[in-house]
């Protein structure tokens, strides 16, 4: 396999918490190549957003630790440096734009503060230079009057132009990977769709790859080039995202699938949530992690874990944790589409998709353009 | 915010109208008189009466007040009953002690309780946080007159290290200027404390830690700066009760400030120096409000003073 340049093996990230150990992270392992986009999918309290947390080790401690596992960036393990090379990292070669942008921006700090400080601090820029460069980063993210508004604070902007001051403030360094955790949840509907362009472009434009955390499958589809979906601290399913569409393997993928509401008056069916609640993370189920809110479980779900394997009938890199998906399990044939009455949002995404740009091939990289 | 200044400022006189109007109203009502009858040292009817006159107490309560408002406009603030000096030179004698005290108790509980809060809140449930928690907690809650008993007896009467009678000296400042700002700075440790903790836990920490900022710049430039804001709020009206509200400690040391002067004119009904003390009490604590609040308009950009 070429050099990748995240690979992260057997990652477990727990919380020491007074009714006990949480196991937020749980053996997760995934690797992502230069500038490419990988969307991480799940319920909330799957762990998506410790496992973003855990990469530029942010999280809290205590009550969290990583307590396993390697994360290799760029051919070191974040989790073997010191404080400072951490730093050196963080927002340097990976940055990270937060769910909410009414909180994460620095509210007594003026914008082209909170941008200019990332720059000075990596890039080693004077005042005027970091001045300079945030204004140009502003307009390219399409705040208008961008010199104007340098100097506004958080509270006269609106949540999707904040999201965009994340946004800049995440570009701010070239950063080689982008951790973009629910970029568009806390942002309303016509807005999520301009601020998921404005990131499916700029990482483009900036060739960084980026990992796009959300719970909703929708958002992912024409965003990233393979998806995994989280459950319960684990990855249930690995695949490319055409793939995942096509031919899910997992139930519980499945179930996501059936809860992606559409705006189509026409349609009869209502939709169909995933019956029950994620995991208890401290006392997780002994087998499937999904076995109890599964349609399709069998006794085999509930004493033994499935192991994360090629599927048959799928694409190689196609993989999931589930018995009845596997090698002579009994939902081998079974077309999931017919439990679910209406598919027409999945053509559709399948269309979405099928426009994707073809993924790049490993190492063959080209520079950011300065801007 | 030129204009806010001037409107809040010209505000601060219907004020002063109603706290004198009040406090000349309160201190009539009280029963007794300046001039009355001592057992020990007799006056004949008509001596009184030459004084009440001189002083004009015996005019109608509302022409005295009228009469006093005409000599407030002029600067004049009356002869004080029992020093027969001029009560703005009366005040202007004990304010000085009584800045000093104030300033000295101020930054005595700025300088400890801050940094206390904020590494309690570093350091929450630890041993230091307990520590400083124990601190804050003895100086809320332990009155000062009691406190500063158990000093004058322990550093005064028994150990001979600190004088406990007069001003003067920076060794005569030292016991009223630690029970004064210990009360204060007991209650400014416990908000410094509890507004950082609150900022430390913001999602915008995170994001500057995520920037990868230094620990120190992340608590400084970003946790501290907010946190500020609700400390802001607690020390401008600390002031004024730091600057206002040590008459028990000014007594108990003996320190010739406007705190002792103001019990012993109420005690002897000296109404001119009632009057003025609490007028300038009133103007101190108004002026300490509009400092806080243009603080405040620059300490946090979300609020607009204008």
């Amino acid at each position: 396999m070429a050099q990748q340049l995240l690979e992260v093996t057997d990652l477990h990230t727990q919380f020491f918490t007074r009714d006990g150990v949480v196991r937020a992270v749980d053996g997760v392992s995934f690797e992502v190549a230069a500038g490419e986009t990988l969307g991480i999918v799940g319920e909330s309290g799957c762990g998506k957003s410790v496992t973003a947390l855990s990469l530029m080790r942010l999280i809290p401690v205590p009550p969290g630790k990583i307590v396993k596992g390697t994360i290799m960036f760029d051919g070191a393990d974040v989790l073997k440096m010191d404080d400072d090379e951490v730093r050196g990292i963080r927002g340097n070669n990976i940055a990270m734009i937060f769910q909410d942008p009414m909180t994460s921006l620095n509210p007594v700090l003026t914008i082209s503060r909170q941008i200019s400080e990332a720059l000075e601090l990596h890039l080693k820029m004077d005042k005027s230079e970091a001045r300079k460069r945030t204004i140009e980063l502003l307009d390219l993210v399409g705040i208008p009057s961008a010199k104007k508004r340098a100097d506004d604070y958080p509270h006269q902007f609106s949540g999707g132009m904040r999201q965009r001051v994340m946004i800049a403030m995440a570009l701010s360094c070239n950063p080689k990977l982008i951790l973009a955790d629910e970029p568009t949840t806390a942002l309303d509907v016509t807005i999520q769709a301009q601020i998921l362009d404005l990131l499916k472009n700029l990482a483009r434009e900036f060739r960084t790859a980026f990992i796009l955390i959300t719970h909703d499958l929708g958002v992912v589809a024409g965003m990233t080039q393979r998806i995994h979906v989280m459950y319960g601290g684990k990855i249930v399913e690995k695949a490319d995202t055409g793939e995942l569409f096509a031919n899910p393997k997992m139930p519980y993928t499945w179930g996501l699938l059936r809860s992606i509401p559409r705006l189509d008056e026409r349609r009869k069916a209502k939709l169909v949530p995933i019956e029950g609640l994620p995991p208890d993370l401290i006392a997780p189920p002994p087998g499937c992690r999904f076995e109890p809110r599964c349609q399709y479980r069998r006794d085999i779900c509930r004493e033994k874990e499935p192991e994360l394997v090629h599927i048959p009938n799928s694409k190689p890199d196609h993989e999931a944790r589930c018995w009845g998906t596997q090698q002579g399990g009994w939902l081998v044939d079974t077309d999931w589409h017919k439990e679910v009455g209406d598919t027409r949002i999945i053509e559709e995404i399948k269309q979405e998709v099928a426009q994707l740009p073809p993924e790049p091939k490993p190492g063959d990289v080209p520079p950011p353009p300065a801007i | 915010m030129l204009r806010y200044v001037i409107r809040r400022l010209l505000l601060i006189i219907p004020t002063m109208f109603f706290v004198a109007l009040i406090t000349f109203s309160l201190a009539h009502l009280a029963p007794g008189n300046p001039f009355d009858k001592n057992p020990n040292r007799p006056m004949p009817q008509e001596t009184i009466d030459r004084i009440s006159r001189f002083y004009g107490v015996d005019q109608p309560i509302p022409v005295q007040f009228i009469t006093y408002l005409g000599n407030i406009l002029h600067g004049d603030l009356g002869i004080s009953f029992t020093r027969r000096t001029p009560v703005v030179d009366v005040i202007g004698q004990g304010i000085g002690t009584t800045f000093q005290l104030g300033i000295g108790a101020l930054a005595f509980a700025l300088a400890f309780s801050i940094p206390l809060g904020i590494v309690s809140a570093l350091k929450q449930n630890t041993m230091i946080d307990y520590l400083s928690m124990l601190v804050a907690t003895i100086g809320t809650t332990i009155p000062g007159f009691v406190l500063a008993i158990f000093l004058i007896y322990i550093f005064g009467v028994n150990l001979h290290l600190l004088p406990f009678v007069g001003w003067g000296s920076w060794q005569h400042m030292v016991m009223p200027m630690f029970v004064l700002g210990l009360g204060a700075g007991g209650f400014l440790t416990r908000i410094t404390r509890a507004s950082m903790l609150e900022a430390i836990r913001q999602d915008y920490v995170r994001t500057a830690r995520s920037k990868g900022l230094q620990e120190r710049a992340v608590i400084v430039g970003h946790a501290l700066k907010n946190a500020l804001i609700p400390i802001a709020t607690i020390i401008g009206p600390a002031t004024a009760g730091l600057i206002t509200g040590s008459f028990i400690i000014e007594s108990l040391f003996n320190v010739p400030g406007m705190g002792r002067l103001y019990v012993i004119s109420i005690l002897a009904r000296d109404y001119p120096i009632i009057m003025g003390t609490t007028l300038l009490y009133a103007f101190l604590i108004m002026i300490a409000n509009l400092t806080v609040d243009i603080v405040y308009g620059v300490l946090d950009p979300r609020i607009k003073v204008a």
